[in-house]
């Protein structure tokens, strides 16, 4: 039925284009698990988050892996804990998604404000109000 | 003929402004164009998206690299803003063993400080047209 299936393919545009939304997630090694748990409500608002576990040792591959992984996101989260902000990786990624004009939202995890540094004029969201980011990224990805 | 334009970005810590001054009087002498050190991002002082535009308009980026300045946040996300924006990174290693490189700066081809006057002359050279 003529109806039906351009409802079903209607359907699946709108799924491939939901599901196309990615989120890159810049985290530390020591805050893997928090990055997870932000990846699955990430994904629960229909979006694709990607995250890596990255090696350590850097490199001319990391550097191209990382600058590809951000020009394929649509926006990238950096969640900013004691932890990170001492992390190379995770500066260098916070430069990469502003050098390539990506939105940047800072999630703050036992961080005073005043320790943002580099993200100072970014407007950032503590981690217990994650769920307003949600609310938001989810329009963002139904667009 | 006109000169093939070449700007430098000086990358540098708070730190490290004296050498970073250094390096701009060199590439200066030597007839390259240099964002000005005062207006140059010394990393944690500058808003990141002024950052951007900057090297968005320079064709090289040197990151003056010490021992200390190798964790240095705006350092680093300046070399990852340059390595977005596919510029060509320079680092300038001070008083640092390569192999005590940083990871985001392993295995990229660098310059010893002691060694710039011969970069700076190649770079010149690279940049002057034919004839002059």
């Amino acid at each position: 039925m003529p109806g039906r299936k351009s409802s079903q393919t209607g359907k699946k545009r709108r799924s491939a284009a939901q599901a196309a939304y990615v989120v890159f997630i810049s985290h530390s090694s020591a805050d893997l698990w928090i990055a997870e748990q932000i990846a699955k409500e990430v994904a629960a608002v229909g979006a694709r988050a990607w995250l890596d576990e990255l090696d350590l040792e850097g490199g001319d591959n990391l550097r191209a892996r990382i600058i590809n992984g951000i020009a394929a996101c649509h926006e990238a989260i950096v969640l900013i804990t004691p932890q990170s902000l001492k992390s190379r990786w995770v500066a260098f990624e916070i430069g990469a998604a502003f050098g390539q004009r990506k939105r940047v939202t800072p999630i703050m995890h036992y961080v005073p404000p005043e320790k943002l540094g580099i993200l100072a004029d970014v407007k950032a969201i503590d981690l217990n109000q994650f769920d307003q980011f949600l609310t938001q990224l989810r329009q963002r990805v139904q667009r | 003929m006109r000169a093939m334009s070449h700007k430098v970005f000086i990358s540098s810590t708070r730190s490290d402004i004296e050498l970073a001054k250094d390096l701009a009087q060199r590439l200066r002498a030597a007839g390259i164009e240099v964002f000005q050190v005062d207006k140059t991002v010394v990393a944690g002082e500058r808003i990141i998206t002024q950052v951007n535009r900057a090297l968005t308009e320079a064709d090289e980026v040197m990151i003056i690299l010490t021992s200390e300045s190798g964790d240095s946040p705006g350092l680093l996300s300046e070399m990852g803003m340059a390595s977005a924006l596919q510029k060509q990174i320079t680092p300038v290693v001070v008083n640092l063993d390569p192999r005590q490189l940083p990871p985001p700066f392993k295995q990229m081809r660098h310059v010893k400080y002691a060694d710039l006057p011969a970069y700076i002359t190649q770079l010149a050279t690279r940049v002057r047209p034919l004839g002059q």
